[in-house]
């Protein structure tokens, strides 16, 4: 678990986390929930990560304190103020059912658990990818950046040798999805990064 | 007996690994399987029955791999299976951008994204039959199949069962497809010679090569007599091959050998080439009428009321004529007889100098021993085939002549035996091929309407004659005539307008062009017309040692030597029956 819904529509919804740690999300993971009453996965794509302003004004203060010390600003730090995580939902699955790469018939309720993605469940949710048409219809977020930063993951999640094959297969369905737009293809395929040997 | 299911199974796996059609096969080890495989390439996107059909082809079908003239198949959605032509194929893209902006150097992953995505490979398809549905026989297409139907290459059997046209035996074997040398092209004979046909080619492009097989296949399936006339002494006993080598003619050919007779106009020529004709070939002033020399009128730069005179002259003198004109025979009435005519001086000895260029011809007479032309027509109509070869005699005004004359009377004995036939009085003549080389210069516009290679060309169907023409421009040729002809064999030709020509009448020619145009310079030919089902290019097999030894032996049994002296006898199947 590393954080709760705090707010949630059909098309999106933000949770709240600590401090990144290593294993917190990044820009373009892919996070999951659960939708109660329809005991159904919901999965996600992290879009966006906001620090908040806290409500005494301690971090603003602390920021341009002239001597400020290291244990005031550990101090704030520790202080549970969440970071705003921002995720557009890209799919779902019901218990025991296939995976659908659509929005979800209902948003995560408030507090909902948020789970990171193994890399199995990664590939798995990326063996087909019906979910781009819904990223690149999220006009509100930069959805070629969270394209690329997506399919790197993904990529990275299989097994050394078969990494480029899913890179091409991802370029094609983009190609196929924008209609042959050459520049912005060719704009997505440049951000997309992954390492055959690793 | 559990190990050999295990060596089976582990067999089959292997096969299964190294299949050609497994993407993943180890390279250089992928094994082509027994059965042919219907290659899918691409489906249907657009296009018209008149301008054929777009297809896009699939993103791992290589361009490379196809070529214009192959042929491919498009099963519609009720079962018909359309046959095509590929006409062009060419590269597209979604985004004129890809093409203006190509992925960077080196980026081979961008150059695989985009290739069968924003750009691909195209092909152009004619749609050229559909087979029936029941019987599974070709038809004439009359629509297109639906869009995003699959297109696939045709396999060799499906081009095979297409052009086998083998009825009962009278296909010949024209070469290979340019795809795959295991499938034979074969044209059916009989449709070959039962309209007018034409072989056409720029030089050096192997039409003799082609129409020396083609013309003793003819003979040897006994679908028709042949007259050649052999201008540059081909076709008789010895062709000249490439880097001075001797090929066999005709007459080595020693299954049709005893058909075949050589008559020569120069006899000289024939005894030092030793090609051994049956007869020299003389022709006698008495025997020559006026209209025989009408044709030459171009050729000898006769005008009109030159023509006109010959006439006059014919109608006064009869069968002396032509011993007047040149001078045989002094004749006194002859001043009266001009003037009567109102041919001036002037013309007559204009015309007599003219007449007497052409009279110089060796085969050319005051007197012939015999009717040789009737020995000719004789040998034809009893199933021989004649090559008249010109030996030395290399004159247009002989060949032109030569001809003429005879053609002329194979005409009027044809057109005789054919009313008589149908008057019940005798049988129908056998189908006659009349080849004929250089055919323009008898076919040209201005000549043809006054030759009889025209007429035989337009109406001789009718009577059992028609025409092989051989000729390197058929933008010479008389259009009308063009448009008669039902079988046209066509080997690279460079001039635009004798590619034109060559597609005069036929639908659809404007893609066919392009696969004319792709043909390789020799040995190759685009077959199109009324002895083929449809258009098809072939790589025409060479002649050579294997032609001989198809013609090595006579190989008619004696039954089948009766039969066939019975057929030609004219006799029923009764009367054999009876011996």
């Amino acid at each position: 678990m590393i954080g709760r819904v705090i707010q949630a529509n059909m098309r999106s919804f933000v949770f709240g986390t600590r401090v990144p740690e290593s294993d917190v999300p990044v820009f373009g993971a892919l996070v999951k929930t659960s939708i109660r009453h329809r005991q159904a996965t919901l999965y996600g794509l992290i879009y966006d990560i906001a620090v908040n302003e806290d409500d005494d004004g301690m971090t603003r203060m602390l920021s341009v304190a002239e001597d400020a010390r290291e244990e005031d600003i550990d101090w704030q730090r520790s202080r549970l103020i969440p970071l705003n995580v921002s995720v557009l939902c890209v799919g779902y699955q019901e218990q025991g059912g296939p995976i659908h790469r659509q929005f979800p018939p209902q948003p995560p309720i408030a507090l909902s658990e948020i789970e990171c993605c193994e890399n199995d469940e990664l590939i798995q949710f990326t063996e087909q990818l019906d979910h781009f048409q819904l990223v690149l219809d999220a006009r509100d977020t930069s959805c070629d950046e969270l394209l690329a930063a997506s399919i790197s993951q993904a990529a990275g999640a299989r097994q050394a040798g078969l990494r480029r094959d899913f890179v091409v297969g991802c370029g094609r369905e983009l190609a196929r999805l924008l209609m042959g737009d050459a520049l912005r293809i060719e704009r997505i395929m440049r951000r997309i990064r992954w390492d055959e040997r690793a | 007996m559990t190990n050999r299911m295990d060596d089976t199974d582990t067999i089959r796996v292997l096969d299964d690994i190294l299949s050609d059609r497994n993407p993943l096969a180890p390279p250089g080890q992928a094994r082509a399987s027994a059965q042919p495989v219907r290659r899918r390439l691409g489906v249907v996107v657009g296009g018209s029955l008149n301008d054929g059909l777009d297809v896009k082809l699939d993103r791992d079908t290589y361009t490379e791999g196809l070529a214009v003239g192959s042929y491919v198949t498009i099963d519609g959605q009720t079962d018909r299976k359309f046959f095509g032509l590929i006409t062009d194929i060419r590269l597209d893209a979604i985004d004129p951008n890809a093409q203006k902006m190509p992925p960077p150097a080196g980026n081979d992953l961008l150059a695989q994204v985009y290739r069968g995505t924003t750009v691909f490979g195209a092909l152009q398809v004619k749609p050229m039959l559909m087979l029936d549905r029941d019987t599974g026989d070709p038809r004439p297409v009359k629509t297109v199949p639906a869009h995003f139907t699959p297109v696939y290459s045709a396999t060799p059997e499906e081009v095979e069962a297409i052009f086998a046209a083998d009825n009962a035996g009278k296909a010949y074997e024209i070469g290979q497809s340019v795809d795959d040398d295991s499938i034979k092209i074969k044209i059916d004979l009989e449709r070959f010679v039962e309209r007018s046909s034409a072989i056409f080619g720029r030089s050096g492009t192997g039409k003799t090569f082609l129409a020396l097989p083609l013309l003793a296949g003819v003979i040897r399936n006994e679908v028709a007599s042949t007259l050649i006339f052999d201008m540059h002494n081909d076709y008789g006993y010895t062709l000249k091959g490439d880097k001075g080598k001797q090929l066999k003619g005709l007459k080595q050919l020693a299954a049709i050998a005893p058909r075949i007779v050589i008559a020569t106009l120069d006899e000289e020529s024939s005894r030092r080439r030793n090609s051994r004709p049956d007869f020299a070939l003389r022709i006698g002033y008495e025997q020559i009428e006026p209209e025989d020399i009408e044709t030459l009128q171009k050729t000898l730069s006769l005008s009109d009321v030159q023509v006109n005179a010959l006439f006059a002259l014919h109608r006064e003198y009869k069968k002396e004529w032509l011993h007047v004109l040149a001078g045989e025979s002094q004749d006194s009435r002859l001043d009266e007889v001009l003037e009567r005519s109102k041919i001036l001086d002037g013309t007559f000895s204009a015309m007599q100098r003219k007449i007497k260029k052409l009279l110089g011809l060796k085969f050319l007479q005051p007197y012939a021993a015999d009717d040789f032309v009737g020995r000719i027509l004789d040998h034809l109509t009893r199933g021989d085939s004649v090559v008249i070869e010109f030996g030395g005699t290399d004159s247009l005004e002989a060949y032109v002549f030569v001809s003429n004359y005879i053609t002329r009377r194979i005409h009027d004995r044809y057109v005789r035996l054919k009313e008589l036939a149908e008057g019940g009085s005798g049988t129908m003549p056998r189908q006659l091929v009349i080849a004929v080389e250089e055919a323009h210069k008898f076919l040209d516009p201005e000549v043809a309407q006054h030759t009889i290679f025209g007429t035989i060309a337009r109406e001789l169907r009718k009577y059992n004659v028609t025409l092989l023409i051989i000729d390197q421009r058929p933008s010479q040729i008389d259009s009308e005539v063009m448009s008669q002809i039902g079988t046209r064999i066509t080997c690279a030709l460079s001039d635009e307008r004798d590619i034109a020509a060559v597609f005069t009448g036929v639908s659809g020619a404007q893609q066919l062009r392009s696969v004319l145009a792709s043909l390789d310079s020799k040995q190759q030919a685009l077959i199109m017309g009324h002895a083929v089902p449809m258009p098809v290019v072939v790589r025409t097999r060479e002649y050579g040692q294997a032609v001989y030894q198809e013609y090595a032996s006579s190989a008619l049994s004696p039954d089948d030597r009766h039969a066939r002296n019975a057929k030609l006898l004219g006799r029923d199947e009764e009367d054999a029956l009876v011996r």
